[in-house]
């Protein structure tokens, strides 16, 4: 009921991604993986979990760095919050994942924690999230049976679970080349500057004029793993972009997403904010869209 | 005067900033004793329950545990407890609130000691619990003290004037249902002691970062029987980390680290983790407020009355005061000439309510400030201009309430101008 | 300090180099120790502190490699052979490091518990970004709870030790 020290574990520090598999498997569930640790060594406090080994996959060279090849964008999984937050790549032309990474947690946990970490502890309410959904990307997963790509979108299978299966391990995210005319934008609810998302949403929108091309919207800790509000984009594809559109997709959010009430907010709040800031992030998407785009 | 003085209207550094600032500076946490010892608390998960059994039998043969203690083993040795912790005990056979302490551990290290306290055995009969305060008033309520007569622990009442002459003058008369939070202190340092025993002197030496050591020194040398003379009780150098009045009490692990340094003749530590502070540390004192004002043509008032219920949680810490501040600054700066104001102190299953910034006139002056704002603009008054006719003027000065209390000081008026 | 070893566990300990403050130490420490429990126990720099134990509160700031990082969700095993600066390192020679003084000049400080986080953290901050604005400091201190001040004084202070470090154009350490 709330210790000071961690329970009791074997610390192993694989160099190579096979080495790290093997881990896993060969300990299965007595093993959890640690990048940052910031979720991981709160759950072993409160004695949620008690793993006997600890994989620390930090020292995995192909697991970290942020590397554009003119086609798609690879962060490793590894990749501290930090190092995404400063990367100029990320800040201009993927301008939704750098508004959450940005301001999440605080500089110190951006310092240790980690967007594989981010992804896999699959709260629904991973600020990361969001902004990678409706940028498309992929979750690139090496196990057992290989190598194998999984849109992050299909990747969340439930509050807290993923679509790894034993011994597997996230090795990066692929993001595709950044769009002519897209803009994008993230925002996010907190009770502080500090606090985990209350709600948060992600809006990628390509425009011509004031034709919506293609828009994506997604929205974290409204459903169990985060959703893309499809039926909200799809007014927007067949009605365009003004303000009766926008408020008529605002209103439509509210009716695709099923938010419960929690210790952070209720049912009704959540959908209430849901539709303005939904509406806020399509506006500045849009702006964004009309400018270079990013 | 023109002189230049030396220090006189100068801005001088506090001695202590310089070893705050380098981190040198000790801290209840920081202390190391040679021997020392470290305590941990086993906690009822159950917000009011009995203990029926308690196994201690793995904890003890854990290598590295010097002492495990149930409410059983510490009974002959306690004496009274202070009046300001009424029924506030070390350990306890009656769990009354989530964190409630029911056994403690010393051992070598904190990591052995957590792991201890994971290792003792309790059976528990769950008890029904209450958790709101007009429901613990109700009878037939779960008895939270059974040697109390209820689970109202205090009643107290203001008045002034003739109430019902006041609000039959009334033009006006408005009034509401509030109700005040239970904020935690939330002090950077978690809270703790550090206590020493010498066998040979029957010498207790006891550090902690406490607001009030000598109540302390005290309510050790009444709690364990110990001549106060024999009780030492010393700050820790740089004080406490954040007090707020968190820290104006003594609290279980005071007196337990006390007692197992008394049991193991070795200096015992007990630090609680910041989910222990959330849990078994106190807060401000929730309120159910039902006020009602009234108020003649001219927005002077005539009339205020309220039922208070203050929520004391499991123990009452520092209600007595609380409830006696909450009402004597219920009527505030302003010139009310009848009140009728009753308190009621209510136990409940929650954690304790104690000693908090403002003890009781924070929720009395939120409360009367909301109303009067609601007044204000039920009759198209400017609220700061309602007060301003209310307000005790420094002409008025010295100024006796209608409640007997002699007001010297009126600058609220100039500060409600500005 | 003390190994725990538990109910039929194996030895776990590792033997670990730790540069701490430009000292190298050989310890043994158990995997499962924070770089907060071994700084404070096994190497008596009580400088860092508990504040929550989840990297929420900033009072166990220190600086690895220059960056300020949560010692108490770091594992000591795992920062090994990098170099860790707390408190105790900043003041060079018996004399206070400019952004101490500052903190002292600006009666910044009121229990003090949580100025050694707030110090560290004005450290990595006036490393990165010498000439920071007001919004940029608050973002990047926003790590760091103080109940005692209102944060108003640590602000002044920061600017203050902002200004004084431009004049002097400090070499970082």
């Amino acid at each position: 009921m709330g210790s000071r020290t961690l329970s009791e574990f074997e610390y192993l520090k694989p160099m190579s991604i096979d080495k790290a598999i093997s881990l896993l498997r060969k300990y299965g569930d007595k093993a959890k993986v640690l990048a940052g640790g910031s979720d991981l060594f709160i759950n072993i406090k409160l004695r949620r979990i008690r793993p006997e080994y600890l994989v620390d996959i930090t020292g995995i060279t192909e697991l970290k760095g942020i590397i554009f090849n003119g086609k798609e964008l690879r962060i490793g999984a590894a990749t501290l919050l930090s190092e995404i937050a400063d990367s100029q790549l990320i800040r201009e032309k993927y301008v939704t994942l750098f508004e959450a990474v940005a301001e999440m947690a605080t500089t110190q946990v951006r310092n240790i924690a980690t967007i594989g970490g981010n992804i896999c502890n699959a709260s629904p309410a991973a600020d990361t999230v969001p902004p990678l959904i409706v940028l498309e990307a992929k979750a690139e997963i090496a196990g057992q049976s290989g190598v194998r790509a999984v849109l992050l979108e299909e990747f969340f299978t439930g509050p807290g679970q993923t679509a790894l299966k034993a011994g597997d391990i996230l090795t990066a995210i692929s993001i595709p080349a950044p769009v002519q005319h897209r803009g994008t934008s993230f925002i996010k609810i907190g009770r502080t500057v500090r606090d985990l998302a209350t709600l948060n949403v992600a809006v990628a929108l390509k425009t011509d004029n004031s034709t919506c091309q293609d828009v994506k919207i997604a929205l974290g800790a409204v459903a169990p793993p985060p959703i893309r509000a499809k039926k909200t984009e799809a007014i927007l594809k067949k009605e365009g972009i003004n303000q009766n559109t926008i408020a008529k997709a605002a209103k439509a959010v509210t009716e695709e997403i099923h938010p419960i009430t929690d210790i952070r907010a209720t049912s009704d709040y959540r959908k209430d904010v849901a539709a303005v800031i939904t509406k806020r992030a399509i506006l500045k998407a849009y702006e964004r869209s009309k400018k270079s785009g990013g | 005067m023109t002189q230049e003085f030396e220090y006189i209207g100068k801005s001088i550094p506090r001695l202590e900033s310089v070893p705050k600032v380098t981190g040198a500076i000790k801290f209840l946490d920081d202390m190391t004793l040679p021997g020392m010892l470290y305590g941990k608390f086993l906690r009822s998960p159950y917000p009011h329950a009995r203990v029926i059994s308690i196994d201690t039998s793995k904890a003890e043969s854990l290598p590295g545990v010097k002492l495990v203690l149930t409410p059983r083993d510490i009974i002959n040795m306690l004496g009274k407890m202070p009046a300001i912790e009424q029924n506030l005990y070390p350990l306890t056979e009656k769990a009354r609130y989530v964190g409630d302490e029911v056994a403690a551990v010393a051992a070598v290290d904190e990591e052995t000691a957590e792991k201890a306290i994971d290792l003792i055995d309790v059976q528990y009969e769950e008890l029904p619990a209450v958790l709101d305060p007009e429901e613990a008033m109700k009878p037939g309520a779960p008895q939270i003290h059974e040697e109390a007569k209820s689970n109202i622990v205090d009643q107290k009442r203001l008045r002034a004037g003739n109430i019902e002459d006041g609000f039959k003058e009334a033009d006006y008369i408005f009034e509401d249902r509030f109700q005040v939070s239970k904020p935690a202190h939330v002090c950077l340092e978690t809270h703790g002691s550090l206590s020493s025993y010498d066998t040979l002197t029957g010498k207790l030496t006891h550090w902690a970062s406490t607001q009030i050591p000598y109540f302390l020194c005290l309510g050790l040398s009444e709690a364990l029987n110990i001549p106060a003379s024999k009780v030492r009780v010393i700050n820790a150098e740089a004080g406490c980390g954040g007090g707020f009045g968190s820290r104006a009490s003594a609290l279980p692990y005071d007196y337990c680290s006390a007692i197992m340094s008394i049991k193991l003749g070795k200096p015992v530590k007990m630090v609680l983790s910041r989910e222990e502070e959330f849990m078994a540390t106190s807060t401000r004192h929730p309120m159910i407020r039902e006020s009602k004002i009234g108020l003649r043509k001219d927005g002077t008032i005539v009339a205020y009355k309220e039922k208070v219920i203050l929520d004391t949680g499991a123990y009452g810490t520092w209600v007595s005061w609380v409830a006696a501040l909450t009402l004597s600054t219920a009527p505030g700066p302003y010139k009310i000439p009848n009140i009728w104001i009753d308190a009621y102190s209510v136990y409940t299953n929650t954690s304790v309510s104690g000693a908090f910034r403002g003890f009781g006139n924070p929720q009395a002056s939120f409360v009367r400030e909301s109303l009067l704002d609601i007044a204000a603009k039920g009759m198209g008054i400017d609220p700061v201009e309602i007060r301003l006719r209310n307000i005790i003027k420094t002409e008025d000065l010295p100024y006796t309430t209608s409640t007997d209390s002699l007001c010297g000081v009126a600058v609220l008026r100039n500060a409600l101008i500005r | 300090m003390n190994e725990v070893k538990s109910l039929g566990a194996k030895e776990l300990n590792k033997e670990i180099e730790l540069n701490v403050n430009g000292e190298k130490h050989s310890l043994s420490v158990a995997p499962n120790k924070t770089l907060l429990s071994v700084l404070r126990s096994q190497l008596g720099l009580t400088g860092t502190k508990y504040g929550c134990g989840a990297g929420e509160c900033g009072a166990c700031t220190v600086l690895v490699d220059g960056k300020p990082i949560p010692s108490c969700l770091t594992l000591a095993v795992a920062v090994k052979g990098k170099r860790i600066t707390t408190i105790e390192g900043l003041s060079q020679n018996g004399n206070l490091h400019p952004i101490q003084e500052e903190f002292v000049k600006s009666m910044a400080i009121q229990c003090g518990y949580c100025t050694p986080g707030f110090v560290l953290i004005t450290k990595a901050l006036l490393d990165q970004n010498p000439n920071p604005t007001d919004e940029e400091i608050k973002q990047y201190i926003k790590g760091n709870i103080c109940r005692c001040t209102g944060y108003v004084k640590i602000v002044e202070a920061i600017n203050a030790a902002a200004k004084r470090l431009r004049k002097t154009r400090e070499v970082k350490i």
